[in-house]
């Protein structure tokens, strides 16, 4: 790993630090009306794998912590997220649940924030939740540059004045692989290990 | 120096005997200043292509009631115990594993104005509404005088699958499936691919099944010896592979679980010498253990070393190759 830094700018983040390296391309402001006024709303964030879903959800639930963060796999089921006494829940990975248990989790719960490759709107349609979804396609230069400057600086010993990445290197990141996040973050990572 | 009124620094020496630390807290003020007290955390974070993690192992004090003077410097000794059972730090292709102390340090509330505020990182202690400044550093936890021990329960010996045979197989359904599109005519729809699809994986499946049944079985053990470790290797009668050879090794592991979808890392960290095995009856072979003393096996959160032993041969002019993962540690 190259000397200037205490670990590697690119690996994955602290939940701690997500605000500090996160730049949301989304309406934070609007979304956390939605969820404080609402009675019953789906909001969706909905987009391919890489494009920055998870780190926005949980960022959201960052400023709102009183609301608890269920990150799904394949061995999770809809009971630990039932279990829950919140009204509200962010839900990373929703189908990883069955389609009867998305529509338990709709019709219990008085918000639910989740993350998926495909639109739930079905589900909300049968339980009469109101809908709101988020697609994350798409990455500015600019947008690139300030991520990835703020994870050098995060990761720095002293102050990386000579190390940030210009536009010019974000978009030349962007041209080799899209709006694949993930993509980027991992290939700067092999960079820095 | 820095402009700050107040800097420090921490310095992890190493161990003064095992899962025994020491290091040093050096504190130069520009003011002088009470600290009603000085305490630490070490965590373990790992980082990675994965979630980062950063969990608490023990906590305690490095001082209490100082007064620091003007313009003067202060190193105030510390030694901390990592409790048994931590795993050891590690830097990998895809993860990295270590350990970090931090230290807050609590100036008294009268003393506050005198810190310039605009500079510091600043932390709300979780006991009173006092400002902290808080100092971090990175240090490695390595067991170097321990040598590793191979744990005598292992999984069995499994025949792993084989790319070639998979690549083969879809090759004869492909050939069949053409056959019957012609001399059927029938019109192609998704189902059909469906249908292609499925019968791969059944034929797979099925001559899987009877390849394992040819090749038989090879039952494993492990011995500890001075230098490494004895794998006493004994085939059933049946057992058809021929040309066989034995090694060892050790694979780092990452499943990177960030968003919506998973994908997973591996990386061979070590591969001992192959070793032929005797073409009929038992085998005992010696494999010396790797010089690197940090690559116990471990799971930590989504990243994990594991040990493997590979046997592989040829079965019908086929290269065939049988794992199983063992368990090595250090006392």
């Amino acid at each position: 790993m190259k000397k200037n830094f205490l670990f590697n700018p690119f690996s994955g983040v602290l939940h701690e630090d997500i605000p500090k390296v996160i730049l949301p391309n989304i309406d934070i402001e609007s979304i956390l009306f939605k969820i404080q006024n609402s009675d019953h709303l789906a909001i969706e964030f909905i987009g391919k794998q890489g494009r920055g879903k998870t780190s926005h959800l949980r960022y959201l639930q960052h400023i709102l912590p009183e609301y608890p963060l269920f990150l799904l796999n394949k061995t999770s089921s809809v009971s630990e997220v039932m279990e829950s006494t919140s009204e509200v829940v962010f839900v990373d990975s929703i189908h990883h649940l069955s389609f009867s248990n998305r529509i338990q989790l709709f019709k219990q719960k008085k918000v639910v924030i989740y993350t998926t490759h495909w639109r739930r709107n079905i589900e909300c349609l049968l339980t009469k939740t109101d809908y709101y979804s988020l697609r994350f396609k798409g990455i500015q230069p600019k947008q690139l540059q300030h991520i990835l400057n703020e994870r050098l600086k995060l990761a720095s010993k002293t102050e990386p004045s000579d190390i940030l990445f210009s536009e010019k290197d974000a978009k030349v990141l962007i041209n080799k692989f899209g709006d694949n996040y993930r993509g980027i973050i991992n290939h700067l990572y092999e960079k820095y290990q | 120096m820095s402009n700050s009124i107040l800097n420090a620094g921490i310095n992890i020496f190493g161990t003064v005997s095992k899962n025994l630390y020491d290091g040093v807290l050096r504190i130069h003020s520009k003011e002088t200043l009470i600290i009603d007290h000085i305490d630490a955390v070490i965590y373990l974070e790992a980082r990675g292509k994965m979630s980062g993690v950063k969990n608490r192992i023990v906590s305690f004090q490095i001082d209490t009631k100082r007064t620091v003077q003007k313009d003067e410097s202060y190193k105030i000794p510390f030694t901390f115990n990592l409790p048994d059972g931590y795993i050891d730090s590690y830097s990998g292709k895809n993860v990295s594993i270590s350990y970090n102390c931090e230290a807050k340090i609590h100036v008294n509330e009268e003393d506050l104005e005198k810190l310039d505020r605009s500079v510091f990182t600043k932390v709300k202690s979780f006991f009173t509404s006092d400002y902290a400044t808080k100092v971090s550093t990175y240090f490695n936890k390595f067991n170097k005088e321990e040598n590793y021990k191979i744990s005598r329960e292992h999984s069995d010996l499994k025949l792993a699958y084989n790319f070639i045979s998979l690549l083969f197989t879809t090759l004869i359904v492909s050939v069949l499936f053409l056959i019957a599109l012609l001399s059927l005519k029938f019109e192609l729809h998704a189902i059909h691919g469906l249908i292609f699809i499925a019968s791969v994986a059944l034929v797979s499946y099925i001559q899987f099944e009877i390849k394992k049944k040819k090749i038989g079985d090879i039952s494993l053990k492990t011995f500890n010896s001075d230098e490494g470790f004895i794998c006493a290797v004994k085939p059933a009668r049946n057992f058809s592979l021929t040309k066989a050879e034995i090694y060892y090794q050790i694979i780092e592991k990452v499943v990177d679980n960030r968003g919506t979808s998973s994908s997973t890392y591996t990386k061979t960290i070590f591969k001992s010498p192959i070793k032929p095995l005797k073409s009929k009856g038992s085998s005992e072979v010696e494999f010396q253990f790797p010089e690197n003393k940090s690559w116990s096996s471990m799971e930590f959160e989504d990243a994990s070393i594991y040990w493997e032993i590979v046997i592989k041969g040829k079965h019908s002019g086929v290269s065939e190759v049988m794992k199983c993962t063992i368990e090595a540690y250090k006392n």
